[in-house]
């Protein structure tokens, strides 16, 4: 068997060097590649360029890149302008380009700068990747676990989702409950948008954001003269939700009084503007919602029994957001692209380990608590990434009492407790509250790891 | 004849769905062309859509156009002559003289002329030109 010619290495680097071989090595790079001339002319251009763009190459050579790429940014933020401008390359930003058939394609580009051997630059390079499959991957699993503009993957909120299409289509009155922020108004929204009356309006009533004295005269409206300041007729919101839907949220802050108003809309579907003397008609879907306890209200006598029945026809309980923390990488996307849409930036998302911070968090203030983080990070992070810099302080993990990093684990330990008791000024029950230990835990370890109190200052 | 082209450093802007102002030029006008630049906010496909149609065009010349949008301006009745490029100033001419059918002012990879894009809306009804009124 004749052996074949052996291949002197140097012999290789000077062929490749030679440029021979250029156009088969980029020709067998799975990303698109182009190159352009100081004037953004097209000088080199790929055979998965052509793939993606769907332009042959000799049709691209010579042309002005923006003609021959479409991408969303070559007006506004062309990313091979940013290179050549600062000579710091760009990678993988996300954006997307219009084919001749009007696709948009989602792609990643990344640019770098071409010098001559003297240092000058002479062009730059653009490689890109198409992302439709994984958009298309990334769509189709979204679409699962996406309704209207709420997300997740949490059972109790996609058994919600699931039935909220019937409870739309249905004209009973339905009671929203969840703490405050859980997206109760989402909720509403959706219902409405679904229902039969979705081209009629959709009005919102803070119950709670308006003074009692004024709530009756903003829902019901008025007659000129039915008391000193009433100059004028005026609509109240079950006029102005004609034909759609009310949402009267935080329900439970309604005083007894209007509540037994509230009882004969839903009862008869009639009103009376404060001062008039003929009864209206309310052709008005009620959805209400509240953080409070309507049971317990109304076992307490604070809240009517049969009105509580009366909205209590359907109802849909919004679980916390710390019992579905599974969702909070959904959100944390969904927040980013929302936020990438609304500030006009390209933020890739959050840092791993600012999602692990994020996952950990508790949520008191619960899904708008995120949103509210992940706009701030917009406002401190300029572009690529969030990382916990950008984050607000609360957030962080309190520094180490000293300087020194901890060498043992003791040490380690000994600095977390002095950590946690100066945050709570030595109070040891709040302190093992936080820890979640007992309080005769925490006094062990302290003697153990010789924390003493600091001595109480006098009052004088 | 009021023609609408998304301008870009002097030339037409490449994606329309991005384009940030439009030339409007009134060829009819009895002084000369009579022209204002006006800016295209919207970044939300409808709105932009909305706003393109309040321009009141006899014709949009433009560059690349999503499907979505150029579904949305042949419905709101907008005239679209997609996937031109070059100068502004080259454009208006070979507009006004009937050559924009020229391989030249084509996008690559629109065939010439013939490019995907085209054939939606009114565009292709009869060849794209505009004849100056006489007078």
């Amino acid at each position: 068997m004749p052996s074949r010619p052996k291949q002197n290495p140097c012999d290789l680097k000077k062929l490749l060097e030679s440029g021979r071989y250029e156009g088969v090595i980029l020709d067998s790079i799975a990303d698109g590649v182009f190159a352009v001339d100081t004037d953004w002319k097209i000088c080199s251009f790929n055979r998965a360029a052509e793939e993606i763009t769907g332009i042959p190459r000799d049709e691209a050579m010579g042309r002005q890149c923006s003609d021959v790429f479409r991408a969303s940014i070559c007006e506004s933020a062309c990313a091979l302008r940013e290179t050549m401008k600062t000579g710091r390359p760009i990678i993988n930003r996300a954006i997307y380009i219009v084919r001749s058939d009007g696709t948009r394609i989602p792609i990643t580009i990344s640019t770098a700068l071409l010098k001559d051997d003297s240092g000058r630059t002479i062009g730059g390079v653009e490689t890109f990747r198409d992302l439709s499959v994984e958009e298309e991957l990334r769509r189709e699993l979204a679409g699962r676990h996406t309704f209207e503009d709420m997300v997740s993957t949490n059972t109790e909120v996609l058994r919600i989702f699931e039935i909220l299409p019937d409870i739309a289509e249905s004209e009973s009155t339905v009671l929203i409950l969840g703490e405050s922020g859980t997206g109760k108004e989402l909720v509403a929204r959706a219902i409405h948008n679904m229902s039969p009356r979705a081209e009629g309006p959709l009005v919102t009533v803070n119950c709670a954001a308006i003074p009692d004295t004024l709530l009756e005269s903003e829902l019901f409206g008025h007659k000129a003269g039915s008391f000193t300041d009433a100059r004028k007729d005026r609509m109240g919101r079950f006029a102005l939700a004609e034909g759609g839907t009310i949402f009267l949220d935080e329900i439970g802050d309604v005083s007894p009084a209007l509540q037994a108003r509230l009882l004969r809309v839903l009862q008869d579907g009639t009103y009376e503007p404060i001062g008039a003397t003929r009864t209206e008609k309310a052709d008005v879907r009620v959805v209400a919602a509240t953080n409070r306890d309507l049971d317990e209200m109304v076992a307490t006598g604070e809240f009517r029994s049969d009105l509580f029945y009366r909205i209590n026809v359907i109802a849909v309980d919004l679980p916390p957001l710390r019992d579905r923390r599974e969702d909070i990488p959904l959100l944390v996307d969904h927040f980013v692209e929302r936020y990438n849409r609304l500030k006009r930036k390209d933020l890739s998302g959050v840092s791993p380990d600012v999602l692990e911070l994020l996952m950990s968090h508790d949520y008191p203030g619960n899904i708008r608590e995120l949103e509210n983080i992940i706009e701030h990070a917009f406002v401190m992070c300029r572009s690529g990434t969030i990382r916990k810099r950008h984050l607000p302080s609360h957030l962080l993990p309190a520094p180490l009492p000293t300087g020194d990093t901890p060498r043992s684990l003791p040490e380690a330990e000994r600095a977390f407790l002095l950590s946690v008791l100066e945050r709570n000024r030595w109070n040891r029950a709040a302190s093992a509250r936080e820890l979640g230990i007992h309080k005769t835990t925490l006094w062990r370890k302290m003697k153990r790891l010789e924390i003493v109190p600091p001595p109480k200052r006098s009052s004088s | 004849m009021r023609v609408g082209i998304p301008i870009w450093n002097g030339r037409v802007s490449p994606v329309l769905d991005t384009a940030e102002r439009v030339v409007v030029v009134d060829t009819d006008a009895e002084a000369g062309d009579v022209r204002e630049e006006v800016a295209l906010q919207p970044r939300r496909l409808p709105l932009r859509a909305a706003r393109i149609a309040e321009l009141r065009l006899d014709l949009l010349v433009c560059g690349a156009v999503s499907r979505p949008l150029a579904e949305m301006l042949a419905a709101a009745g907008v005239r679209v002559e997609p996937w031109i490029a070059g100068d502004v100033e080259d454009v208006l001419g070979a507009l006004t003289t009937g050559q924009l059918d020229r391989p030249r002012y084509r996008m690559p990879g629109c065939c010439g002329g013939r490019g995907p894009g085209r054939g939606r809306g009114r565009a292709h009804r009869g060849r794209t030109g505009v004849q100056r009124r006489n007078g």
